[in-house]
């Protein structure tokens, strides 16, 4: 194994253009430590970076035939394997070069040389100056035609222009006129109406430009025309327009409405202002006139008697005078006198207005519309317990027959929620209760739960009894010992019913007899 | 002799059966027909029990009349018979006179212990039986005190209008320790008859006393009584 002694040297290697290397220039004088002879011809080298002076893993490795003359080697690292940022990030690394397989000791540090290879980064840097790629803008390049006007700036630097728009002309200054504002003499100006108060318009009165109302706020017409009725000529939908009656119609006539339109037509009125020439009264007419210059008065007949009449004769068809026939012979008479009858008063009996009153009876009371009996009045004639609205047939006796004019008599049947089986009226209606409960409720009725004997009678008659019939109702035996029943059958009068405990429920219905 | 009587206790059960499928206007149209029972009757705990009585004989005929068409006869049989099982059966009877007369005669049964509190009660809380039918049952029941009818009535007291109503009263008869304190709870039942009726069987229980439908002072009361 040969001995070598490096020499080494380390540059860029720049290329042809300006661009920033992508390799770094290696050079060494290789010798051999023993003889002293420079080395020659091909030799195998290898060259690895590192991160520390001994140890560790090679970031980057090439391998590289090269041919060496007269002891020198020419290499540019990164030739064959690129030199990337991620490799030559700032960190200070080692470089060991191995020569044939022998690999040289110590690894040569590398010191700023290799990160100019960084400069490609710069190219892309994000910020200039601290300012972003949206701050900057490119350089400006290329310019205008003549007549054009650099009016800005593209992105990629190159000059927007505008022809010229001030033409020939010049205006120096903008003055506002009347109704205007605003205008200058410098920059841009700008005109506008004048302010006015909500709703108003400018007009122009007179010779100035000035507000004021508008007059046809709301709405405005925008046509006239004739209506379908006709009668009317002109209209128009612009400008000042004018309407007028038909000039269609020939000297004198009017316009006349048939009913559904206007149109010309003749005058038929031909008294059109003329004067009354003439009254005739007709003959039998029982009518006279007489002229006055150019008043006429009219009159019925003056030829008449006293007290006569005018009468229209059908045969002959005249009005006439003749005597009244309708002799009113009690005009100028009176009522002399009003007597009262039997039962009746008489006030202001000479009148003129006479008043009879009802009452003089004893038992009657009159009211404002009525007419009642007094039932206060004890008169034993007619009824011993004093009402005479009673007659007590089993104490008097008639001496006379009895007028009841159109009425009749009739039995006064059975209160309301009652119905009359015989002389007995049957609550139609029973309501489950106990008996106590039961008895109550009669009593409020001026009734009283029914007895055996009532509703035994009731069931023989063969009636039909409401509210379910009487199976489950209570019954009172009415007797001395205070027995109670519930019937137990609806239909048998002869099995129907058993003894009952109080301190139950059953149902509730109750008697009283027919008034 | 036994076979016949047994023959015919069979023909009775069958012909029962056979009875109870007819309908009139007194029960519902869709009311199941009952089975017969065959089971012993016990005597209930509150009743003394009495000595067991031979089954009666039954008449001749009676069995054919149980069944017969006109509800006149059934109802003339079913006052003769005493078999708590026939009466049982008779008490569902279309017809509700029949019912009724059943049921007065399974109410004597019963008071007499022949008839266990939960058949008679089965009964009285079988609402398809027709109201106007099922109250004599209720009132049964009541006729007795007893555990089982107490507890009937209370609960009743929860129950339909007829029940309320049945419930409010005839609880005077029974165990007061039961039925005061279900009592009270009535006087605010929303039927005026219920609270009215209430009021009274209180009263009896109270001897006298009177607190109206103040569940309040008749509670105070209870409560001091105890």
């Amino acid at each position: 194994m040969k001995s070598v002694v490096a020499a080494l040297l380390l540059a860029l290697a720049l290329p042809a253009h300006a661009e920033v290397p992508q390799t770094i220039g290696f050079t060494a004088r290789l010798v051999d430590d023993k003889t002293g002879d420079e080395l020659t011809g091909s030799h195998q080298l290898s060259f690895k970076l590192f991160a520390a002076a001994t140890g560790g893993a090679a970031l980057w490795t090439e391998n590289v035939t090269s041919d060496v003359e007269e002891g020198l080697l020419f290499v540019d690292l990164g030739a064959t394997e690129p030199l990337t940022a991620a490799v030559l990030d700032g960190r200070k690394l080692f470089l060991e070069v191995t020569l044939d397989g022998v690999a040289m000791d110590p690894r040569v540090a590398l010191g700023s040389v290799p990160y100019a290879v960084r400069a490609t980064e710069a190219a892309n840097a994000a910020t200039v100056g601290g300012l972003g790629v949206d701050q900057l803008q490119r350089k400006i390049t290329g310019g205008c035609n003549a007549g054009n006007f650099i009016i800005g700036i593209n992105e990629d630097g190159s000059a927007a222009c505008a022809p010229d728009l001030s033409g020939s002309g010049d205006i120096t200054d903008v003055t506002a006129g009347n109704g205007l504002t605003g205008g200058g003499a410098a920059g841009n100006v700008t005109l506008s109406l004048v302010n006015c108060g909500q709703n108003e318009v400018l007009k122009f009165v007179g010779a100035v430009w000035t507000c004021a109302a508008d007059a046809n706020s709301g709405g405005d017409i925008t046509g006239v025309t004739v209506g379908g009725v006709g009668g009317l000529s002109g209209g128009g939908a612009s400008g000042e327009v004018q309407l007028s009656l038909l000039s269609t119609c020939a000297s004198n006539q009017i316009l006349r409405f048939n009913g559904s339109s206007w149109g010309c037509s003749n005058d038929l009125d031909t008294n059109s202002g003329g004067t009354l020439t003439a009254v005739t009264t007709g003959g039998n007419s029982g009518l006279v006139s007489t002229v006055n210059g150019s008043t006429v008065a009219l009159s019925l007949l003056t030829s008449c008697s006293n007290n006569q009449v005018l009468k229209f004769n059908a045969g002959t068809g005249a009005w006439g005078c003749a005597n009244d026939n309708d002799v009113d012979t009690n005009s100028g008479g009176d009522v002399t006198d009003v007597v009262g009858g039997a039962g009746l008063a008489v006030t202001n009996q000479a009148g003129p207005i006479v008043t009879l009153d009802i009452g003089a009876g004893a038992g009657i009371i009159v009211g404002a519309n009525t007419i009642s009996l007094d039932t206060d009045v004890v008169d034993l004639r007619v009824s011993t317990i004093g009402d005479p609205r009673y007659v007590n047939t089993a104490g008097d006796t008639m001496s006379g027959s009895l007028d009841l004019g159109g009425n009749l008599v009739t039995n006064r049947g059975c209160p309301s929620g009652y119905v009359k089986h015989g002389a007995t009226c049957l609550e139609n209606a029973d309501i489950q209760l106990s008996f106590s409960l039961c008895a109550n409720k009669c009593r409020g009725q001026n009734a009283h739960i029914c007895s055996s004997g009532e509703i035994r009678a009731v069931m023989q008659s063969g009636i039909t009894i409401g509210g379910g019939g009487v199976a489950g109702d209570w019954a009172d035996d009415m007797d001395s010992i205070t027995n109670v029943f519930v019937i137990a059958s609806g239909t048998d009068s002869n099995s129907w019913s058993t003894f009952a405990q109080t301190t139950t429920t059953n149902f509730c219905r109750c008697c009283t007899d027919v008034e | 002799m036994k076979k016949s009587l047994a023959l015919a206790a069979v023909v009775a059960l069958v012909a029962a059966a056979f009875w109870l499928g007819r309908k009139t206007d007194d029960v519902r149209a869709d009311a199941p027909a009952p089975a017969p029972t065959t089971r012993v009757v016990e005597p209930r705990a509150s009743v003394p029990r009495l000595p067991a009585l031979p089954t009666r004989a039954v008449a001749r005929g009676l069995a054919a009349d149980l069944v017969a068409a006109d509800p006149k006869i059934r109802r003339a049989a079913v006052a003769e018979a005493a078999d708590p099982r026939v009466l049982l059966t008779a008490s569902r009877d279309p017809d509700g006179d029949v019912a009724r007369t059943a049921i007065l005669s399974l109410t004597k049964l019963y008071a007499e212990g022949q008839v266990e509190p939960k058949e008679i009660i089965a009964v009285a809380t079988d609402r398809t039986i027709p109201d106007r039918t099922r109250l004599f049952a209720i009132n049964g029941v009541a006729g007795v005190a007893s555990p089982e009818g107490a507890a009937m009535l209370v609960q009743m007291l929860g129950g339909t209008t007829l029940e309320r109503r049945a419930a409010s009263v005839s609880l005077a008869g029974q165990d007061p320790e039961v039925a005061v304190p279900a009592l009270i709870t009535a006087l605010s039942d929303g039927d005026e008859y219920v609270r009215l009726q209430a009021v009274d069987s209180l009263k009896l229980l109270s001897r006298g006393r009177d607190f109206g439908l103040d569940a309040g002072a008749w509670r105070a009361w209870w409560q001091a009584r105890r």
